[in-house]
């Protein structure tokens, strides 16, 4: 476990496309269900396009409550239905699902701040010229949100990058996984320290893309 | 055309509007201005349904604005043109596609809504700046896209809500003739909200002084101006003149004639009585022009003078000091 062009072959490598397999995945589904979250939210709020009292408020304490839970807890508590839903609990698929489960909440509440922003006046106007309310979360909101969002998208692929290194421990592999079980617990530090530098790296290159996106879109 | 009657509308405790009833004539500018918070605004959106009204009617060439299914509401506005004082464009399209939003919601053909944008950028005097976005034009150039849009649907009325209150006077000329233009080439209505008398004096034909939710003085601009209602006043804002404290000074307030031109030496003519002009100026209304003049005669000579005055249909009133 010394010879390092071995290790990053047969260890870093399949750990590497695990996770970013992890994070891909994790990223769309939770995008398109916390897209819809924030659209529900966004609608039904108060001042909202349609309020709904009762679905606002059941969906507002959903979301808080799921996004109360550590991620290590809500996973493990969920179990039986990760098993029941994704057929295993063990592995880079089994790990998915509570991934999406705790990033849905936050990608919600982070896309309902994006379309809230948009301003009054713009969704008045569109109001004013006739629009109907889906063409105005649609073609108003979404398209003015889109560059700000491509920010928060930004965010949640990078906090869905750091909770799949968390499930590494409960052997969803990834490089979460390598460095607590190659790296921590047989005192490597060419592989702890290896992956940390693989996930700076990661991080770096995400952040950059987002905002060379905003710059393009805004 | 637009009629409304009776209609109040209240915010919580806050009662903005306190049964108002108004009507707008086919073709006129008209105008509602008041000091903000008297609820000019409200009874605008009100017109176009984007606030519900508590009580009263609300008819649109005869036919009720009463709906019940989102799309009645949505054809109903469709035929009622708006633009904001913040202009509301999209800032992230250009202004071909701001022009063409509200008919890309409609589903025009790609053929139709080219055609029209051109036209739209044509009358709005914006050709060149076709593609560019809204954060690259001026307040001005903005005002003109949002004017665009509102035109975009073909509509029989433009409301306006204090569209040039965030431009400066120059630019603010420069709109207030376009929105004249466009009434007068296309025959739109329109119904102007602002609490700037300018926009009143320069185009409106008819105009609604609003105070504390109600309807105080309505009128021909250039009659309210002569006959100067409380209310006009009170929005005007008493300045206090610097008035003579001898004698007795008198405001005349006239339309600008052949007749009255020498108004001034035909009073001493008529009535040999000596005084002075304390001042006299003209001021434009639409394209009728009115004189007010103040006059300080001696106590004993106000009955030869204002007799005479009224023998020549001239408002006048007695002015008082601070």
């Amino acid at each position: 476990m010394n010879d390092p062009a071995l290790v990053i072959k047969s260890v870093m490598m399949p750990a590497l496309v695990e996770s970013l397999y992890m994070t891909f995945w994790g990223t769309v589904f939770s995008c398109i269900l916390g897209f819809g979250l924030a659209v529900i939210l966004v609608v039904t709020a108060e001042d909202g396009l349609s309020p709904h009292k009762w679905v606002y408020r059941l969906l507002n304490v959903l979301v808080n409550t799921l996004r109360s839970f550590p991620f290590i807890i809500l996973a493990v508590t969920i179990i039986p239905i990760t098993r029941a839903v994704m057929g295993t609990s063990i592995g880079t698929n089994a790990a998915l699902f509570p991934l999406v489960i705790v990033a849905c909440p936050f990608v919600a509440r982070v896309f309902e701040g994006n379309l809230k922003a948009v301003t009054p006046g713009m969704i008045e106007a569109a109001k004013a010229f006739g629009a109907s309310n889906m063409q105005i979360i649609f073609k108003i909101m979404l398209k003015e949100a889109i560059p700000v969002m491509c920010i928060s998208v930004t965010l949640v692929v990078i906090s869905i990058l750091g909770s799949s290194s968390m499930a590494g421990a409960l052997g969803a592999g990834g490089l979460g996984n390598v460095a607590l079980i190659y790296g921590y617990q047989s005192f490597n530090d060419l592989i702890m320290y290896g992956t940390v530098f693989i996930l700076v790296v990661l991080v770096q290159t995400i952040q950059s893309i987002g905002n060379l996106l905003y710059n393009k879109l805004k | 055309m637009i009629k409304v009657k009776n209609l109040d509308k209240s915010f919580g405790e806050l009662h903005v509007l306190k049964n108002v009833s108004l009507e707008v004539q086919k073709g006129e500018i008209f105008g509602l201005i008041g000091k903000s918070g008297e609820g000019k605004s409200t009874l605008l959106r009100c017109i176009n349904l984007l606030e519900k009204r508590d009580g009263g009617t609300i008819t649109l060439n005869g036919q009720a604005a009463d709906f019940k299914r989102s799309r009645e509401v949505r054809e109903y506005r469709k035929g009622i043109g708006m633009i904001f004082q913040h202009f509301s464009l999209l800032e992230r399209q250009n202004v071909y596609k701001n022009i063409a939003a509200p008919m890309e919601c409609w589903g025009y053909s790609k053929q139709e809504i080219d055609e029209k944008v051109r036209e739209l950028v044509k009358i709005v005097g914006i050709e060149d700046k076709l593609y560019e976005k809204p954060r690259n034009l001026s307040g001005g150039q903005r005002q003109r896209v949002a004017i665009a849009r509102a035109l975009s649907m073909d509509p029989q009325v433009l409301l306006s809500d204090e569209a040039t209150s965030a431009l400066d006077p120059q630019t603010t000329q420069s709109i207030l003739q376009l929105l004249r233009d466009i009434n007068e080439r296309l025959g739109i209505t329109i119904l102007l909200v602002t609490h700037e008398m300018e926009v009143i004096r320069s185009i409106c034909h008819r105009v609604a002084i609003m105070e504390h939710g109600e309807v105080a003085d309505c009128g021909k601009v250039s009659e309210i101006f002569l006959n100067q209602p409380g209310s006009l006043k009170r929005l005007l804002g008493e300045t206090a003149e610097v008035l003579p404290e001898e004698g007795v000074n008198i405001r005349m307030v006239f339309k600008e004639t052949e007749e009255n031109r020498s108004l001034i030496p035909d009073i001493t003519c008529a009535t040999s009585v000596r005084f002075s002009v304390i001042y006299s100026r003209l001021e434009k209304f639409r394209d009728e022009v009115i004189c007010t003049t103040m006059l300080n005669v001696q106590e004993e000579d106000l009955a030869k003078v204002t007799a005479y005055l009224d023998t020549l249909n001239i408002r006048w009133e007695v002015a008082l000091h601070e």
